[in-house]
């Protein structure tokens, strides 16, 4: 325990080295942050929420703050141009001019990053940074708010409706080997607006290092959102993140996510219905191979009447992986009228992968319908016996209805780049699938 | 739907039919828990010495146990050195000889709970092993079972004529570690009741033990060991009220099955016990562990429970499936209302090849109650072809009620298939509509739905047993809907 305590310090003087720089605005939220990191400690396995994950890599040691950007392979420029769109690049938690393309944003959409704000921020971006995000539920999610240095913001104004994405994309390189990043990002579309964005996070394969972000996602009465997760990392990074999604009346929020990288990821995904009426999606795919772990939780919190909620989390485990989802719908007292349904499928590839699945409903209310279901197998014989009479190779039926299976979390998304996308990292993993890129 | 308020309100006035105290003279140890108390216990009961270190075992690990707190349910803290740890009634000392013998008093009470003890040979084909407290005060049929090599008596009893098959069994299941309320049952355990059913024999009538809390502050530890040989097969049932009290009694039994090659055991209970008055106060706390070993090949385990009593319960009967191609069952209906809470759930441990479980869980919750579903269904390596189906619905009556699902899937075998459904939904407007509009009154209607909801699990019980679970639940929720 003396090693816990004293690494505990370590990131408390971290943050009072920093104390010159930082901007008024924010010093009472990171004063708030750091402090509910302190009196939480680093979790242990004894904690209900973090039984399957093994954080000793993370606890054992510091990681230090990276001090200064490093410099971006050409490999990981390259990835980039993956999506189209107005886009903002963060380096190593440092927003990077140069990588980011924000000519010609359209009237009522503003990004930038928060280190712009360093003399004041507008009221716009005072008013709701942090202040929906729970810094007590999760202490990396304080972490990241006592120590965050740069972080996008992106603010659609009232009834604008922004076509292209917003692409903003968190690079860790070489300077992150043993450190650690955390990345900020606040988005807010207001009321009657519609806006798209995709947040990816990618480093080299061989970095090891520590990820921390916390992304903060609200819809305004009558908006809607959809907001993508991309988290790419390098086979040996340990990412942990939270994600923060609000929704107000008859809003229609999504959340898509991808969590294919690093060695060891966790995200916890919060979600408030605040007004009557709103339309949540929680949708998720978690891909692993090797001796990777992943480990997705989920709090869909009711607070209201007549909201809908709907969380499709599936994963595909290869090699001696190990996965964890866990969900919950709670329905508050008062939430009648609620539909909330949760599904989680699993599908093992190889012999040594594990999945644990824990779908969990808390109902306070009898006015509700409520339902889950979980799966955990392995591909139909039956099926693939029907594709190779047919004339399909094993491989190739094998990749096909491994695509199928992933296919009801990606053929709702309303940007099919997206799933096209994913869905070529799924065959990147597959052997046989060459025919069936988007690409082919 | 005017009537719904006024009808909750009544549900949760209904006062507890089964509450009655009888009087007669106890054994009594003072309150208080040390080594002193197990050596008591022991000493009376006249134990041979592994048994007193294995409880002495028992005990000093559970001295270093904590109480657990991740159950969805909250309590007045236990105080365990409150609790009187021996009540045995004082004419059973010398062990009644027959029926005949048997304390009136007592006899009186099982009259009240309807269990015709004086008529138990006409009673088609049911043995009871009565328990009374702590110690087994009659038991039937016996000779008629022995012909066929049967032993179905108290544990303390079996202690002394069967040593080297408690021995072998005791503890195999459920170690005396194992978790913090059977470590504490394991050190302090009194009573209970033993089956062992040799090889290829079928029982020939369903076993049956009634249970019954008498004395004040008195907490009932019982411990039932079931063990079923090679092509055997044994239904056994349990059934349990308890009187009306003030004070939080205590329960924490231990009940482990054995299955060997190609036996199947078949375990039902009925729980009634006292849970509480209209504000919440008193109640039993039952915190029992229940876990089944299908050791053998083709052996199969099965548990089928409608809890309607008690004001917490803490339960998760289990099955460990190490045989291949075994098979464990888990069925339950749970009813909570007024104050009650329940946890309950089920454990399905898949270890052998082709090895299938089934978990059916209805739960019924109404007024105040609280009322979790918490699962475990875990597939090992080993667990080649391995299937488990799991469904668990609940229905909400009242806006004042909580339902909750903590379903936990653990699965490390890719050719094992997993399926868990769960629902949470309200006796539909339009089900009480289609059947008003049938002309069937709408109190008829929410039992005929009610019924419908839980038919699933009654099926599965035997017949003596359904019929008094469909009337405990039909009593349990007259008039909760209007």
């Amino acid at each position: 325990m003396a090693a816990i305590a004293e690494t505990r310090s370590d990131y408390r003087q971290e943050f009072e080295a920093d104390s010159a720089r930082r901007a008024g605005w924010l010093a009472p939220l990171q004063q708030r942050g750091i402090e509910a990191f302190e009196s939480q400690g680093f979790p242990t396995r004894r904690q209900e929420a973090w039984r399957k994950v093994d954080l000793t890599p993370i606890t054992q040691h510091h990681y230090p703050r990276v001090a200064e950007p490093g410099r971006v392979s050409s490999a990981l420029t390259d990835k980039l141009g993956a999506f189209p769109g107005h886009r903002v690049v963060f380096v190593d938690g440092i927003y990077a001019p140069e990588l980011s393309d924000l000519g010609s944003l359209p009237k009522g959409l503003t990004v930038g990053s928060l280190a712009e704000y360093a003399d004041g921020a507008p009221e716009r971006l005072t008013e709701v940074m942090g202040e929906r995000v729970d810094i007590d539920a999760q202490p990396f999610i304080a972490l990241n708010t006592g120590l965050f240095r740069d972080g996008a913001f992106v603010h659609v104004a009232r009834g604008a409706l922004v076509e292209q994405p917003v692409v903003i994309v968190h690079v860790a390189t070489e300077a992150a080997q043993g450190h650690a990043v955390y990345p900020r990002t606040v988005t807010h579309v207001e009321a009657g607006a519609e806006a798209r964005v995709i947040e990816q996070f990618v480093s080299p394969d061989e970095i090891e290092g520590l990820v921390v972000p916390v992304s903060e996602v609200h819809a305004g009465q009558d908006a809607i959102v959809d907001y993508h997760r991309l988290q790419e990392e390098g086979a040996a990074m340990r990412h942990i993140g939270g994600v923060h999604a609000s929704a107000e009346g008859n809003a229609g929020c999504r959340v898509y996510s991808l969590a294919s990288g690093a060695a060891l990821s966790r995200v916890d995904y919060y979600a408030d219905l605040e007004g009557e009426g709103v339309d949540l999606q929680l949708k998720g795919l978690y891909l692993t191979e090797g001796r990777q772990f992943s480990d997705q939780h989920t709090y869909v919190n009711h607070r209201v009447a007549h909201g809908t909620s709907s969380q499709v989390f599936r994963g595909i485990l290869q090699g001696r992986s190990e996965t964890t989802f866990d969900g919950l719908i709670r329905v508050f007292e008062g939430a009648e009228k609620t539909s909330a349904e949760q599904q989680n499928r699993n599908l093992l590839l190889d012999k040594m992968a594990l999945s644990h699945s824990n779908p969990r409903l808390e109902i306070f209310n009898n006015d509700v319908v409520c339902t889950h279901g979980s799966t955990v197998g392995e591909l139909d014989e039956t099926a693939l016996f029907y594709l190779r009479s047919r004339g399909v190779s094993q491989a190739e039926g094998k990749s096909l209805l491994t695509v199928a299976f992933a296919n009801e979390v990606l053929e709702n998304m309303r940007d099919e780049r997206v799933s096209n996308y994913i869905r070529d990292r799924i065959l990147d993993r597959l052997p046989g699938g060459e025919n069936m890129r988007s690409s082919a | 739907m005017a009537a719904t308020t006024e009808t909750i309100e009544e549900l949760n006035e209904q006062s507890y039919e089964a509450g009655f105290v009888t009087d007669i003279e106890q054994d009594t140890l003072p309150p208080g828990l040390d080594e002193d108390t197990i050596r008591f216990i022991s000493r009376k009961k006249g134990e041979p010495d592994w048994l007193l270190d294995w409880r002495l075992d028992a005990y000093r690990k559970w001295c270093e146990m904590a109480e657990p707190t991740w159950h969805n349910v909250t309590y007045r803290p236990v105080d365990y050195q409150s609790i009187s740890y021996f009540s045995a009634p004082k004419s059973a000392e010398d062990g009644p000889q027959s029926l005949d013998e048997v304390d009136p008093k007592i006899k009186e009470t099982y009259d009240k709970l309807g269990i015709p003890l004086h008529e138990q040979e006409q009673l088609a084909g049911v043995a009871v092993d009565a328990v009374f407290d702590s110690v087994s005060v009659a038991t039937s049929y016996k000779e008629k079972l022995a012909e066929q090599g049967i032993i179905f008596c108290a544990i303390s009893e079996a202690v002394q004529e069967y040593p080297e098959l408690v021995r072998e069994y005791l503890g195999s299941v459920v170690p005396n570690n194992d978790n913090f309320f059977a470590a504490l049952n394991s050190s302090v355990f009194t009573d209970g009741s033993f089956v062992y059913i040799p090889k290829g024999v079928r029982c020939p009538m369903e076993l049956s033990t009634y249970f019954r809390i008498n004395a004040a502050n008195t907490g009932q530890f019982e411990r039932t060991l079931i063990i079923a040989e090679d092509s055997s097969y044994v239904s056994y049932l349990e059934g349990c009220t308890a009187p009306m009290r003030d004070e939080n009694q205590l329960h924490a039994a231990v009940v482990e099955l054995v299955a060997l090659d190609n036996a199947q055991i078949k375990y039902s209970t009925v729980q009634n016990w006292y849970p509480g008055d209209e504000n919440g106060k008193g109640g039993v706390y039952n915190f029992v562990t229940k876990r089944g070993l299908c050791r053998g090949d083709n052996s199969k385990i099965s548990w089928t429970q409608v809890e309607t009593g008690s004001a917490v319960t803490w339960k998760y009967p289990s099955v460990v499936m190490r045989g291949d191609n075994s098979v464990g069952e888990f069925y339950s209906v749970a009813v909570t209302r007024g104050w009650q809470q329940a946890d309950t759930g089920t454990k399905m441990t898949h270890m052998g090849k082709n090895t299938k479980s089934t978990i059916v869980s209805k739960g019924i919750s109404a007024g105040n109650a609280q009322q979790s579903y918490r699962g475990l269904v875990r597939m090992t390596p080993g667990a080649e072809n391995a299937r488990n189906y799991s469904q668990c619905d609940s229905m909400l009556i009242g806006d004042t009620c909580g339902a909750h699902t903590f379903p936990y899937i653990d699965v490390q075998n890719p050719s094992a298939q997993l399926e868990h459904e769960a629902t949470t939904s309200k006796i539909g407007e339009d089900q009480i509509l289609y059947c008003t509009q049938r002309g069937i009154d709408p109190e008829d209607a929410v039992s005929l739905i009610v019924n419908g909801f839980c038919k699933e699990v009654f099926h599965t019980l035997p017949m003596e047993f359904a019929v008094e679970a469909q009337k405990l639940l039909e009593v349990t929720l007259e008039d909760s809907v209007g």
